[in-house]
């Protein structure tokens, strides 16, 4: 897994600036308050609101 | 002779220092409403590297660092600069700063901070601001001067701007970027 653990030490949700943690298939960050998951890509997070997909979906 | 070219846009980064933490959703809207859609944030990060701050700000005061989806070109950091001067100016109470803006610019190469005080190793940039060379990018990673910051030459924030890099690299290869500003 090239994203490692220190990642969600510098990096927040961008909508309500909480926490986040990586998804079990290590391919997307949840932010568990705005129900949203942030993808990986090529090992770049795409912490953008507007790119993010709801948790439920 | 070279012939003058225009460098890349950079990535923009803004830091926060606060006291309040309710203000940070005020700071980052009127970010947001200047420069447009953050595509980093960080967790909150401690600052008390500095007693300047908290005779003005209070104390504990804590730190949060963003980082902008649309590219800026390297000659507007004055001018951001004088914009964060003026969202620091809305926070003012009886003539004291609850919110610290801290504009700079990234790129490849360097990481460069927008500052009103003149220094031997800064650079004027016009319009009352100077450029303080912060980091260079060295031996894959960012690297601190002699001058910089400490708070700037510490891991979480260091890694911060490493991994805006790496996005930068991407925004750089896959996409159109508009600029941004008022
Ligand atoms: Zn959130």
């Amino acid at each position: 897994m090239a994203i490692s653990e220190e990642l969600l030490e510098i990096l927040a949700c961008p909508k309500c600036k909480g926490d986040i943690f990586l998804n079990e298939a290590g391919d997307g960050l949840v932010c568990e308050h705005c129900r949203l998951v942030y993808e990986i890509r090529d090992d770049i997070p795409i912490m953008l609101i507007d790119e993010a997909k709801p948790l439920d979906g | 002779m070279s012939t003058p070219q225009p460098p890349k846009p950079a990535k923009l980064v803004i830091g926060l220092i606060l006291k309040d933490e309710a203000l940070l959703g005020p700071a980052a809207e009127a970010l947001e409403q200047c420069f447009g859609m953050p595509d980093m944030v960080s967790p909150w990060l401690s600052f008390d590297f500095t007693d300047y701050y908290q005779r003005e700000m209070g104390a504990p005061l804590r730190r949060r660092m963003f980082s902008f989806r649309a590219l800026v070109g390297q000659e507007t950091l004055s001018e951001v600069k004088l914009e964060t001067n003026r969202i620091e100016g809305r926070f003012l109470v009886d003539g004291h700063r609850r919110v610290n803006i801290d504009p700079g610019i990234l790129t490849f190469e360097r990481f460069v901070l927008a500052t009103g005080k003149n220094y031997t190793h800064r650079i004027y940039l016009g319009r009352g601001i100077f450029a303080d060379l912060t980091l260079l990018f060295s031996g894959g990673a960012f690297q601190p001067l002699p001058w910089t910051y400490p708070d700037y030459a510490q891991a979480p924030l260091r890694g911060f701007l490493e991994e805006v890099r790496r996005r930068y690299r991407y925004d750089l290869k896959g996409r159109e970027n508009q600029e941004a500003g008022c």
